[in-house]
Order: C-alpha cells, then sequence, then structure tokens
C-alpha cells in the first residue's frame, strides 16, 4: 500500500499552546466505525485547528480482546497499519509516528503491534490562512487484525475541526488525552552520541547502550527487545538475550537472520521494560561493527 | 487466466505420512540463504503419493506455503490469479509446483487429504501436488513464516528465490495487476537459465499456522 500524499515530517509535540476557539458552539466531531473486531475513530488532540500550525490527529483503534493490530514492520507476517488521507487544499498529512510496538509470538513466529485500546499519531501540515469555520478531514484506513487467524479490516474515517482565529486559551481535548499521553510515552527517543555500539559476534549482533537506566533502580526487574526496521536484519522472534552491567549497561545479544547476510546498519526500535510496563523506547542506528564489506547488504 | 484440468488428483487416499524429515526445531532458526541447496524433504500429497524434492532433479520447482483461509491467499485464488500461475507453468511439464500446507491439526488452514482432494476441485487448484507437512517439519526447514510464503529452486536443487509472491503487501485482489510478481519473475528466470534478479524478499501474509 502506497502512503499517498502523505509526507515525512518532524513535529515536536506542542506544549502549551495559548489559541483561543472562535465559535464556542463548534466542536470537535468525528464517528467512530467498527469493522469486525476493531473499533476505529479519528481523534484530535487539541479542540480546534490554528492556521500555520501543524495539528495533531490520531487514528483511534479500539481491538477486541485478544486480537492485534500492526507497527510499521509488522514481524514475521501480518501488515501494518495504513492510511490514505482526502484533506483539502493546503493541508498536508505527515507519515504515523508511530508508537513503540509489543511483541507477541505464535508457534516460533513473530509479531510486532498493538492490542487494547491504542492510538496512532500523525501530524497534519496547516496551512497559513484559512477560510473556513471548519474543515473536514477524511481517511480510508486499512489494517489487518491477528489472535490465531487474520481478518483485513477498514473503515472510511472523517474528523470535522473547527478553526480558532483569536489567542486565548486552546484547550486539550480531555476524553483523549490518555492516548496521547500513552503515545508519547511510547514515542521513540533518539540516543545520544557515543552511547551505543552494534557488533557482529558469529552469527548473532550484540547490541550494547549506556546511559538509558538510572543508577539504583532495581536491575532484576528490567527486560528489553529490539525490534527491527528492516525485517532481514535478525531473526525477528526467539530469545534475544538481555544483559545489565553494573556499569547500567544494557546488552542484548540478537540471533542472526539465517537467510540474509548481516547488516551493515542496526536500525530499529530498542524497548525497554520494568516489570510489566513499558520504561522507554530508543530510536537505534548504529554501524554494525565486525560485518565485512563483502557481507554487506 | 486459464483453469486447466487439476493433475491426476483422483488417486487412492492413503494415510498421511512424512518418511524423510530434516531436523529444525524453530522456523526461525531454518531455513536457507538463496543461492544454497535447497533443504530435501519427502512429504506425502492429498492423494497419498510421496514426493522428494529430489524426484524433480532437472525440474523447475516452486513451492507454495498455503492456508485456503488465510486472507492473503483468497487474495490469489478467489479469482483465479493462482490457479491461473499453476496451471500455465506446469503446462509444459519443465516447471513442478508443489503447494504445502504446514497448518497443524486443529489450527486455520488444516485439511484432511480428502478435505484437499475437495478443496481442489471446489477451486480448481492446478498445482501439481497439494503437500500435507502437518507437523510442519518441512515448514520450517525452510523457515516458512507466511501465507502465501514462496520458493522456487532450480534443477540441480539450489534454492533461486525465496519471499513474497508479490510486491504489494495486502489482501486485495485488485492490486495483484499492479504489484511486481516475483514468482513469476523467479520462475521465468530460472527457466531460462537467468539470474535471478530480485532474489530474496521479506514475505507477506498470515504467520503459518504450526
Amino acid at each position: 500500500m502506497q502512503h499517498g500524499e502523505t509526507s515525512l515530517c518532524f513535529y515536536a509535540v506542542a506544549a502549551g499552546l495559548v489559541l483561543s476557539v472562535l465559535s464556542p458552539l463548534s466542536v470537535v466531531h468525528g464517528q467512530a466505525v467498527r469493522d469486525g473486531q476493531v473499533e476505529a475513530e479519528l481523534i484530535s488532540e487539541y479542540s480546534a485547528l490554528v492556521p500555520g500550525q501543524p495539528h495533531r490527529l490520531g487514528l483511534r483503534l479500539q481491538m477486541d480482546q485478544g486480537w492485534h493490530t500492526y507497527w510499521q514492520n509488522p514481524g514475521d507476517s501480518g501488515i501494518a497499519t495504513n492510511i490514505r488521507w482526502d484533506l483539502p487544499g493546503g493541508f498536508v498529512a505527515c507519515e504515523i509516528d508511530w508508537p513503540a510496538p509489543d511483541y507477541f509470538e505464535l508457534s516460533g513466529l513473530a509479531s510486532y503491534g498493538y492490542e487494547g485500546e491504542i492510538v496512532l499519531p500523525i501530524f497534519v501540515e496547516v496551512p497559513e490562512t484559512v477560510d473556513a469555520a471548519e474543515v473536514t478531514w477524511r481517511a480510508t484506513v486499512d489494517w489487518l487484525v491477528c489472535k490465531e487467524t487474520c481478518v483485513p479490516g477498514g473503515a472510511e474515517l472523517f474528523v470535522t475541526l473547527p478553526v480558532a482565529h483569536h489567542f486565548g486559551s486552546l484547550s486539550r481535548d480531555t476524553r483523549h488525552a490518555d492516548l496521547f499521553t500513552w503515545a508519547d510515552h511510547r514515542t521513540p527517543r533518539e540516543l545520544s552520541e557515543g552511547f551505543g555500539e552494534a557488533e557482529l559476534i558469529g552469527d548473532d549482533i550484540r547490541l550494547t547502550v549506556r546511559g538509558l537506566l538510572p543508577q539504583g533502580d532495581d536491575s532484576a526487574s528490567f527486560s528489553a527487545r529490539f525490534f527491527p526496521h528492516d525485517p532481514q536484519s535478525i531473526a525477528m522472534s526467539g530469545e534475544q538475550r538481555f544483559t545489565l552491567t553494573d556499569g547500567r549497561e544494557i546488552i542484548l545479544d540478537l540471533p542472526g537472520n539465517t537467510i540474509s547476510p548481516p547488516p551493515a546498519r542496526l536500525s530499529g526500535v530498542l524497548v525497554i521494560h520494568q516489570g510489566g510496563d513499558l520504561y522507554s523506547s530508543i530510536e537505534i542506528n548504529l554501524p554494525v561493527r565486525g560485518v565485512a564489506a563483502s557481507d554487506r547488504k | 487466466m486459464k483453469f486447466a484440468a487439476f493433475f491426476g488428483l483422483t488417486g487412492l487416499v492413503t494415510a498421511l505420512a512424512i518418511v524423510a524429515m530434516p531436523v529444525a526445531s524453530d522456523a526461525a532458526k531454518g531455513g536457507v540463504a538463496t543461492g544454497e541447496p535447497a533443504p530435501a524433504f519427502t512429504l506425502t500429497d492429498s492423494n497419498g503419493i510421496e514426493h522428494s524434492l529430489s524426484d524433480f532433479a532437472g525440474k523447475t520447482v516452486v513451492l507454495e506455503w498455503t492456508n485456503h483461509q488465510c486472507p492473503f491467499v483468497k487474495k490469489f485464488y478467489d479469482e483465479g490469479h493462482m490457479q491461473g500461475w499453476q496451471g500455465e507453468y506446469t503446462a509444459e511439464g519443465d516447471v513442478v509446483w508443489l503447494s504445502i500446507c504446514s497448518s497443524a491439526p486443529g489450527k486455520q488452514g488444516h485439511l484432511s487429504a480428502n478435505g484437499w482432494n475437495q478443496k481442489i476441485q471446489d477451486k480448481g487448484i492446478n498445482a501439481t501436488a497439494v503437500l500435507i507437512d502437518e507437523d510442519g517439519t518441512v515448514g520450517r526447514a525452510y523457515a516458512a513464516k507466511t501465507t502465501p510464503h514462496i520458493y522456487v529452486i532450480d534443477g540441480e536443487g539450489t534454492l533461486r528465490y525465496q519471499g513474497a509472491i508479490d510486491s504489494i503487501r495486502s489482501t486485495k485482489t485488485s492490486d495483484i495487476d499492479s504489484a511486481t510478481n516475483y514468482l513469476a519473475s523467479a520462475v521465468d528466470a530460472v527457466r531460462v537459465g537467468s539470474e535471478v534478479v530480485t532474489d530474496t524478499t521479506t514475505p507477506y501474509g498470515c504467520s503459518v499456522k504450526y
């Protein structure tokens, strides 16, 4: 599936916008649509959009108990959720800011995705001038939802947003604040320069990262899993041996892929859990030492 | 798209038995790189006939992992695309097409030999044979991960292609015509002794129901 008019664009999460809604009567509205095991809805982080300000939307997905949809790399099987936008002229939707996924394994095969109620955040670029009291954004969404079996699903969604022209206090939509907070907590942070290495050891890739865990935390409660962006870079299922050194270094041994040569770079998301909760997630993009030039993909 | 009669699948149905098994424990640990010898196997088809990879020396062999209930498999069977390719490629006798089902008993896509023969008739399946791998041994030896998952083996028994059937990762039949058909490119190249340009891709589909 192609992404149509979406573009790659990077925005920090807006904090403390101080603008007001022109008409206090107009509100964000859209409609949740159920297809099979999934309820889908376009939601807005703020109660109105502001000309010239990137606006954050979310695709809210509520999966039935035990069912999951997929991350951008779905794992050994499955398909990433896809959004095709139909926006008025001047508005441009960015790619999904994928929250760090969870890991599911069935019969030795890995799935990377999400269960329960989630949101996939997307920024939309808003033109400097909007000559309307409200705008409607439409999207066609396709997903694959799986438990033991898989069911393709989809929905035609819309969200209508009031346009704010006056400064004041633009409110965060309280109905969905928890979902955006969930997504922000799962947005991978950049790894600081010099705080990580990747090295080929035998058939495995050893990923070492530093500076992520504070001193004194209970070592025993931490665990980690690496989710590659390139499905062929490592074996996606199975154990990734985790070691936490006295110096608070995380060492993760990633089993190599049996069908492809080792990658020249290791790219993906490292997810650290503390107990059952996601502690943090880190974007990894490191050269793999020890991969001979002739072996590189 | 043509729907040639299916190939000699009216024989006696006997008990299913795998006679020679490559050893592998985990789909992630099996598999070989493209360009290496394809793992040997012997499996019994829906008519009770044994087939070994070595039986097909000198021919181009297509292995197609299947699960008739998987939406990604239905994408290619509902309007006859897969049956058409099976018929076209096997028509001249130099290509053998083996559909393999690794669904475990009780899991999605598992069928008895009789069930498969009925399905072959109902769907007009034109594969040379449908091989039943219900303990998943051959699937794991090839690291078959999805349905469909395609492998193309040359006459010397070398694995020449593995991965997706085509380039558009969806369940929509309407996407087939605009996709790059990796399966066709690989078979066409191997048949005439050419290099397979795209020899390894990431498969897409349902997970194999081991």
